[in-house]
């Protein structure tokens, strides 16, 4: 079937959004580690 | 997989887990606004991200949705989809819609309706959508002659689904009848209709799971259906506190979302009672914990949690606080992704091949990364959400001067995300790490008698 050759992009787009959720992560504790001294209570 | 055209769900799932994944992106740049300058605020503003973050929420979900419906189908009724092909169409437009309307909103091309802020042409390509889905369900089931409980709950939340998407459709120069309107539409849909069609997959997958019968559990679907009727229409009235309609929508807000909880007990205890009377009839452990864990958490998350400020004189001080993101996360993770997750845990080893059937390690790491990144994260907005009623609406501090006070609890937001982001992304990479084995590995049985519902 000719939809099976729709894994090989997927796949691909699925490790390109995991590499986006690690980056977002990444981008949120360099902010926090940022602004830390700014951070009160 | 005993029917070739079950096959479609596993696309419907792997484009779900993509849109998911980006959910959490623009969730996490979300939240990281509220920390301090951010260096992206004219690029991808709180406006922008957040809307994205709900609306691909809502898309995902809808697509894991309409691909368990595609799985499931075929097995109740005991025969082929009427058309894959259609399926297929239906997927890429519907693909199509997402993509350019998150496209367009990054240029902020939308209508500026909270949750509907799809434009005009994306609308009408859903209910094209909702239509080719809805015709091609019902085909097959006519063509089956096999109809159960199950589905009929299942399909009448559909077709409201779609019904109650009408009103989004129109336009309204006045803002109280715009909010009157779209909580038709948004209420109606997370606290009625789409309550079916969880009730109709978790009915499913503890037939499936449990050795429980079949009639008993249908029977127990009717009361808790019943439940959600009585409780959530009239419980759309805790979206009209002080929006600008008359106060009599105050005490029938009151009264009626007071009763919502009942129906998420029910649920709860059916999923408990299924299980302990039962036994495990079923080796996917795996799929056993998102169902019952979808079955506990949205009594926690929607039914708790909303009872916790759906009193009207709680909600006084409550009303548009992160109190409300607080019971919007855990309510719409526990009873909408948390289902899907299940159906899909539940397919995946008929859909893939080299899976074992009782789960993988990988997936045992995403259910408890992601239950407990989802209970901090509610337990970050409870907190932050407490502090700014506090100070905002008692002692009278101004908007941003309460958001410096409670930036500490989006700390805790922020490292909390990332362990429930870590876990989703456990459940993606597991997901995608083998290749789809569609064939069918199980001879469909003789025809089954007509029965209907």
């Amino acid at each position: 079937m000719q939809v099976r050759k729709l894994y090989g992009p997927l796949k691909i787009l699925s490790v390109v959004v995991l590499l986006l959720m690690a980056s977002a992560m990444l981008y949120a504790f360099s902010m926090t580690l940022i602004h830390w001294t700014g951070i009160s209570v | 997989m005993r029917y070739q055209s079950q096959s479609v769900a596993y696309w419907y799932f792997a484009v779900a887990m993509v849109l998911f994944g980006l959910q959490l992106v623009f969730g996490l740049l979300s939240a990281t606004k509220y920390i301090g300058p951010d260096p992206l605020l004219y690029i991808l503003p709180f406006d922008v991200t957040k809307v994205i973050h709900t609306n691909l929420l809502i898309v995902w979900v809808l697509t894991g949705f309409m691909g368990a419906t595609y799985w499931m189908i075929p097995e109740e009724s005991r025969t082929e989809l009427h058309s894959t092909r259609l399926a297929y169409i239906q997927l890429g437009l519907w693909t199509l819609m997402g993509v350019t309307a998150i496209i367009g909103y990054l240029f902020r091309y939308g209508t500026g309706n909270k949750l509907l802020e799809q434009p005009l042409p994306h609308k009408i390509v859903i209910v094209i959508c909702m239509l080719i889905f809805l015709y091609n369900v019902g085909m097959t089931i006519r063509k089956a002659r096999r109809f159960t409980t199950t589905e009929a709950v299942l399909m009448i939340g559909f077709v409201s689904a779609a019904l109650l998407y009408l009103p989004a459709l129109l336009h309204y120069e006045n803002y109280t009848v715009s909010i009157f309107y779209r909580w038709w539409t948004i209420h109606l849909w997370v606290e009625g209709v789409w309550m079916m069609i969880m009730g109709g997959f978790l009915a499913y997958l503890l037939i499936r799971l449990s050795g429980a019968d079949r009639e008993v559990m249908e029977k127990w679907l009717y009361v808790i259906v019943g439940l959600v009727f009585i409780a959530g229409i009239l419980g759309t009235a805790h979206h009209y506190y002080w929006v600008g309609v008359p106060s009599y929508w105050l005490p029938i807000g009151g009264l009626f979302s007071a009763l919502e909880p009942l129906a998420l007990v029910g649920m709860a205890a059916y999923a408990y009672g299924a299980i302990r009377r039962s036994g495990l009839a079923h080796p996917n452990t795996l799929a056993l914990h998102w169902t019952i864990g979808s079955a506990v958490f949205s009594l926690f998350g929607a039914g708790l949690l909303g009872l916790a400020h759906t009193w009207p004189s709680v909600n006084k001080w409550t009303h548009g606080t992160l109190i409300t993101a607080m019971h919007g996360h855990a309510a719409f993770y526990g009873a909408y992704a948390m289902i899907v997750l299940a159906m899909i845990s539940y397919a995946l080893p008929s859909l893939t091949g080299g899976r074992r059937e009782q789960g993988s390690t990988l997936g045992y790491w995403a259910f408890w990364l992601q239950i407990s990144g989802m209970f901090g994260m509610t337990l970050s907005f409870a907190t932050a959400g407490i502090a700014q009623v506090y100070l905002e609406r008692i002692m009278g501090m101004g908007y941003l001067d309460a958001q410096l006070k409670i930036q500490i609890h989006f700390v805790m937001l922020i490292a909390t995300a990332s362990l429930f982001t870590v876990g989703v992304a456990l459940f993606i990479y597991d997901f995608f790490r083998h290749a789809p084995r569609l064939v069918v590995d199980e001879p469909a049985s003789a025809p089954a008698p007509v029965r209907s519902a």
